[in-house]
Formats: structure tokens, sequence, C-alpha cells
């Protein structure tokens, strides 16, 4: 019933498992901070892999909280340069759907940002359709001594033909690459 | 990193260190490839590795230590030139051609690969690794990071746990 070679990738899920959790969060840091979220249901072992992520290096993107419905409905209207949670004003429709998609992204963006870490980051990366909350999480990212921060300010439906509204932010301080303790 | 013409008594050939895999194969290699390690840097600073010592490395097998070695050999002029300031387009544009080749590997050689870097601390090496095993989960449902990367199926004990988590992080899976 197993395709050939299963078993084969089998034994490599356990070994990439097996590797040191600060192995597995340089990984985890090359994904967006929603990604490596999701990683946390693959087994036991990766359930809280991922909470160690945001202590280095976050990457939010709004675009990835803008379901395929919804997007459909931006794009066949005018690529909306309103802020989406405004947006719900100009297209009835899908009112609730966007609100929803706004308040989840507000709710991860929050939960990332406010988690207990003080540390330096690494790299902080946000890409928003509309500054007015993003100050927050800005402000809660500057205050950890960044390494490397990007801000993205666009209209936030990912296939837009639009150009940015805004432009592009980018700040980067030579950080000497910190690595993590070796275990044992 | 010590430039090649520093000279610490290594006029003309190339000074040449000898690397022990866990099942005792030897390696020779030029200093200054092996050099990309920052542990066994230090070793090779003090002198270690030549003659008929060599460098014992108890944690990496052969098959590996010999990708790891092709890696740096590759890695090692760019890298004494203090990354490569003076590297031309050209030369850049055909180290990218060799990392891409070089890390299109089956799963269990990559992580290998990315805890042999890991030991002998060779920085480009475990991020080139780790980007690719970044680009496997890259745009994935963890229904589909399950199918790439052959996780076996959970145990119901696991799926209850797992849903009970989901629900708890909705906001990370719609």
């Amino acid at each position: 019933m197993d395709p050939p070679g299963a078993s084969r990738a089998r034994a490599s899920a356990d070994l990439l498992s097996e590797l040191p959790d600060c192995i597995l969060e340089d990984v985890l840091s090359r994904v967006t901070s929603r990604q490596a979220c999701r990683t946390s249901v693959l087994s036991r072992r990766w359930r809280h892999v991922w909470r160690a992520v945001p202590a280095r290096c976050i990457d939010m993107d709004q675009s990835e909280f803008v379901s395929a419905s919804t997007r459909t409905t931006t794009a066949t209207g005018r690529p909306d340069a309103l802020p989406s949670h405004r947006r719900g004003r100009a297209y009835g429709k899908s009112r609730c759907a966007l609100q929803d998609e706004w308040s989840r992204f507000t709710d991860f963006a929050d939960h990332v940002t406010s988690s207990t870490h003080a540390s330096p980051l690494d790299a902080f990366r946000l890409r928003v359709t509309t500054l007015d909350t993003a100050h927050r999480w800005v402000r809660r990212g500057l205050a950890r001594r960044l390494a490397a921060f990007t801000l993205l300010c666009d209209g936030g439906v990912a296939d837009s033909a639009e150009p940015p509204e805004f432009s592009f932010a980018h700040y980067h301080r030579d950080a000497a690459s910190r690595r993590c303790a070796s275990p044992g | 990193m010590a430039a090649p013409e520093s000279g610490d008594g290594n006029n003309g050939a190339a000074r040449m260190v000898t690397l022990i895999s866990s099942d005792n194969t030897r390696f020779e290699v030029e200093a200054a490839a092996a050099s990309l390690s920052q542990t066994l840097q230090l070793t090779i600073l003090d002198g270690g590795g030549g003659g008929g010592d060599g460098i014992p490395l108890p944690n990496v097998d052969s098959a590996t230590l010999s990708k790891v070695l092709e890696y740096c050999i590759k890695h090692a002029p760019a890298a004494a030139n203090g990354g490569a300031p003076n590297a031309t387009a050209v030369d850049r544009a055909e180290l990218e051609r060799f990392d891409n080749e070089f890390v299109n590997i089956d799963q269990s050689v990559l992580y290998s690969l990315i805890m042999a870097a890991h030991n002998l601390e060779i920085e480009g090496l475990q991020s080139l690794v780790a980007k690719k095993v970044a680009d496997m989960i890259k745009g994935k449902s963890p229904m589909e990071i399950r199918r790439t990367l052959g996780f076996p199926d959970p145990t119901p004990e696991e799926q209850a746990e797992m849903n009970a988590h989901m629900l708890e992080y909705g906001w990370a899976y719609e």
C-alpha cells in the first residue's frame, strides 16, 4: 500500500526529528512565523520546538491570512488600498470574512510579539496592509535590539498587480551570528 | 582565518592535515579547507593534524565527512579571500550552482550533513542545509509536510493531543 521508498522517507523523518532543538529552530527561523507554528502538529517532538523561534526571528506576513475566497473578492474589485479592517465596509458581502482574517492576523501577531522573550532578535520582518495596528508590533520588535528589520506595507494581496503603496524600510546591523550552544 | 601567504613555515606546497572519521577512514585535505570548520581551525592553528597524527572526528562517519570536505574544498578559496570582495560574478554564480547541486540529495544525507556542520561549526554549510530543509516545509500544510518528510501516522492518542492543540492555536490553521 505504501509507495516505494516510503519506509526510507519514514526513517528520514525520524532522523530529522532526532536532531537537536537548536538545529530545528535554525530551520524554522527560515520560514514565516505562522509556518513555524504550524509544525507543532507534526508530532509530539515538534510540539514545542517552534516556541523558541520568535525569541530570535519573527516573520509575519498578513497575506498568509488571506483566504482564497476573500482574495478573489478583492482581486475582482479594485485592488484595494484601504486598510483591510475598513475594507469590509467597501465590500459588504465579505465584510465578516475580512474581519475574521484581520482578527486572526492580529491575534497571531500579538501572540508572537508578546512572547516573554526579551532576547535580541536576529530578524524581524513584517508585511501588512496598514500601519495602524502595526505600530504596536514594530515597537515591541524595536525594543529587542534588532539585527535586521524589514517592514513592507502594501496592498496586502499577494498577487495584486498594484505597486506597493508604501515604500520599503530595511535596517541591518552587522550581527555577529549567534550560535546555539552545542548539546552535551 | 590564516591567509595563505602568512607563511607559518609552509612555503611552497599548501599545508595538509589529516582527519579521521568515526569509522577510521583517513582524509588528507588542505589546512585551508579544513579550517572552514571553526572547531578544527583552532587545532590546526596549534599545529595539529599534520604528520602521522590526524585529527579524530568521532561524531562524523566517512560518507558524511567526504561530503563535508567536498563543500569545504569548494568554498575554501572564497573564504580565504575574506568573503571574497574581489570574487567575480562568475565565481559567485559557480559557487551558487555548486551549492544548489550539493544539497540535491537524500533527506537522510541532508540530516547527517547538518549535524556534522553543527558539530564542526561550519557556518556556511549549516545555513545551506537549514535553508534546504526549510524549503521542504515552506508553503505546505502540516499534512503536506508529513507526506514530504515522511512522518509516520500519528497514534490516536497523539492525534487527540494535536486536535486539542489546533483548537488552542486556531489562528494558525484558519
